[in-house]
């Protein structure tokens, strides 16, 4: 299973707003569930990189401070045919991945 | 000669993967390490060490903080950094300065990116939320109340 990312990419100008929308519980690792009085587990996107045909732009890192099913939005310096790419792993390892071409 | 050709790709295959598990070959793929320590810092000051070196950000009006003066769910507020008209920007911190752990996230920019960030946090209770930004090897910083009427932690 890997993490589901939704992407959004518009030109305006020479500038690209990149928006995604990631579905993730983003847990922390220490909200209690009442009905078993025990944590829910930790499960955390930690880093998450952007890159424009391949050339890194933007590289995150994450906390259980960010809401659950997070949003993004960055600029880049980009234009129209420009391949975007997102990647996020979260702390069990598991990672998601998205690539698109700006129209 | 088959078997010559057949025995080098297998060796060559084999010293890539040693190669990559050495640490040597960095699959574009591969994510920098989390910065625990700064995730974990229980004060503002702490999670900015952690993350810069320093806690020491000159209050600037070129970062522009926007975020809700009363935010309707703690749980996911948004807000968004704007330093794209400051030259040199290396990176954006937002910190929610009282979170159990402060730090909310950081993002380093580099080749075409703009620096600017927006995004929704969690934010347990009215707080200050701090944006810092790291700019010609500087910080700078702006921040606001946001009112929180529900808490965002899960509790």
């Amino acid at each position: 299973m890997s993490i589901n990312i939704r992407t959004r990419g518009s030109v305006k100008g020479g500038v690209a707003e990149i928006k995604s929308l990631i579905r993730h519980p983003m847990e922390s690792g220490a909200r209690m569930d009442q009905s078993t009085g025990k944590p829910f587990p930790m499960k955390l996107i930690q880093t998450v990189t952007v890159d424009v045909n391949g050339t890194r732009a933007v590289d995150a890192q994450w906390s259980a401070n960010i809401s659950t099913n997070p949003y993004m939005h960055v600029n880049v310096a980009a234009k129209s045919g420009d391949e975007i790419t997102i990647n996020v792993e979260d702390n069990t390892g598991e990672k998601g991945s998205e690539t698109f071409k700006l129209r | 000669m088959k078997r010559r050709s057949f025995l080098k790709a297998t060796l060559a295959t084999g010293a890539a993967t040693v190669a990559v598990s050495a640490g040597l070959l960095t699959p574009s793929t591969v994510l920098a390490s989390w910065n625990k320590q700064a995730f974990e810092a229980k004060t503002v000051d702490d999670a900015l060490k952690g993350i810069f070196g320093t806690a020491d950000a000159a209050a600037s009006g070129d970062v522009k903080l926007t975020a809700p003066a009363i935010a309707e769910n703690g749980a996911v507020t948004p807000v968004t950094v704007d330093a794209s008209g400051m030259s040199g920007v290396e990176s954006i911190a937002i910190v929610a300065s009282a979170n159990p752990t402060p730090l909310v996230c950081e993002y380093k920019f580099s080749g075409p990116a703009q620096g600017f960030v927006s995004t929704r946090i969690r934010m347990g209770s009215t707080q200050n939320v701090v944006a810092i930004v790291k700019a010609g090897g500087k910080l700078y910083k702006a921040e606001q109340e946001v009112r929180v009427t529900i808490g965002g932690c899960g509790g």
